[in-house]
């Protein structure tokens, strides 16, 4: 988002960024283009007295910046995915795609959330730890054709400088490899200058226990008591 | 899409706080006309199911507002589109029990995803006669802590799960409150402008506020 020379420096559009990419200097409101994630939420939700924000969608904004638009906005359709969003169906509709299925663990490690933002390059730093313990990446993830190297969580060299608001690294292992990939996280999470959301997906066994609960506390991982749970609604059902 | 699942917040504060999604498989729900044709009215179905059923706001992705915008019922509805979803959220158990109820009786096919405190919703779901099939864990927040906002804030700021309404708009609602100039509930309105899929709870931000402008 660019703010035009008719900015009257008010401010209100101040606190809406969710980076904190706008300030107020020299009397007039000013986005820094380097942090700024292009999500729309200022022009969105801000009603400028002037009119002196100016947010240029996708097909505006020329490669790599155009990422930035389409992981931060959640409304803006990603080519890869033909939706809106930054992941996938994933557990959602397991119970009709049978996508995780029993002795498996999906992991979503979500760059940048809760609302710090994240570079492509500490994406790449996570991404390249878990594929050395067997992480196969989501192919209908829209950062998978951002790869430059699938087999080892590299980027295209020309996006690692670019930042988005969030995204997903998505990959499923057999359940045995759980620890392994919380080690892999925890040998480089003092490496990033981000934050990263973590979930695991899995089945419920019919007893309703959570079979990667016992890998996780062995681990040391804590787990949340709050979830996302895929009621079992879908017709045909994946039993 | 994990957009629901980061709630910050503890138990008692996360105890009447459901968001639902009604998601569309794309590889069986989209692949014709008239395959879309039938799954935007079992969305439109499912819409009214949950509106029936006092959701605390109620949206889609792909609808440009929810309810805490200020739209319509039947804006949202006619606003609903094949490839995409109904989001909901509730604020007590009650309602999303009959809700879930209602849908497990007229049987859509379309999955069904609930957020909130495990045990809740499990017991939910025993009251209901529905087995949980697939559960995503929320695993924390790691990496460089320094970097985050303060937790209360947070309680607030995730429930966009898109991450899109930020703690300094939070604490200039805060102020705002404090002030007088927004009651508690007009600011937890505020707070859900940036939230575009309907499963920010307004309820929830407006008892958080309460506490915060104290």
């Amino acid at each position: 988002m660019r703010i035009t020379e008719d900015c009257i420096g008010c401010g209100v559009c101040v606190p809406y960024c969710t980076i904190g990419a706008i300030t107020l200097e020299g009397g007039v409101a000013v986005s820094d283009q380097d942090k700024c994630v292009e999500c729309a939420v200022c022009t969105r939700c801000v009603v400028c007295p002037v009119d002196a924000m100016i947010q240029l969608e996708v097909a505006e904004l020329p490669y790599p910046r155009n990422l930035r638009r389409y992981f931060s906005d959640p409304i803006a359709i990603s080519p890869v995915t033909l939706a809106g969003g930054r992941g996938t169906e994933e557990g959602k509709t397991n119970d009709r795609t049978g996508r995780f299925k029993f002795g498996e663990v999906g992991f979503g490690v979500e760059m940048g959330r809760p609302g710090i933002s994240t570079s492509f390059a500490d994406a790449q730093t996570v991404a390249q730890a878990v594929s050395k313990v067997g992480a196969v990446f989501e192919a209908k993830n829209p950062i998978f054709p951002l790869l430059s190297d699938p087999a080892t969580g590299t980027f295209k060299p020309e996006i690692l400088g670019e930042r988005v608001l969030s995204l997903i690294i998505e990959f499923t292992v057999s359940i045995e490899k759980t620890p392994d990939v919380i080690a892999a996280l925890r040998s480089v999470e003092d490496n990033i200058d981000t934050v990263f959301s973590l979930c695991a997906i899995t089945r419920v066994n019919p007893d309703k226990t959570i079979p990667v609960v016992p890998w996780l506390e062995r681990a040391g991982v804590a787990i949340r008591p709050n979830a996302k749970i895929n009621v079992g609604l879908g017709r045909p059902l994946i039993p | 899409m994990t957009h629901s699942l980061h709630r910050a917040g503890t138990c008692e504060s996360l105890k009447n706080d459901f968001p639902v999604l009604a998601m569309v498989a794309r590889q069986f729900d989209i692949v014709n006309p008239d395959a879309k044709k039938r799954t935007l009215e079992k969305l439109q179905a499912i819409f009214d199911v949950f509106d029936q059923h006092a959701p605390t706001n109620l949206g889609s992705l792909y609808v440009p507002g929810t309810r805490a915008h200020g739209m319509t019922d039947a804006a949202l509805r006619a606003g609903l589109k094949p490839n995409g979803f109904v989001g909901a959220v509730f604020s007590d158990r009650a309602s999303l029990r009959d809700a879930l109820r209602e849908l497990k009786e007229r049987d859509f096919g379309i999955s069904i995803i609930v957020s909130g405190l495990i045990d809740q919703v499990f017991g939910i779901c025993d009251q209901v006669g529905l087995q949980p099939h697939t559960i995503d864990l929320a695993l924390g927040v790691w990496g460089n802590q320094k970097l985050l906002p303060k937790a209360e804030l947070m309680e607030i700021t995730t429930m966009c799960g898109h991450a899109l309404t930020s703690a300094s708009l939070v604490e200039d609602v805060i102020d705002r409150v404090r002030r007088g100039s927004l009651t508690p509930e007009q600011g937890a309105l505020e707070l859900a402008k940036p939230c575009v899929c309907g499963i920010f709870n307004q309820r929830r931000a407006a008892e958080l506020l309460t506490d915060l402008a104290k």
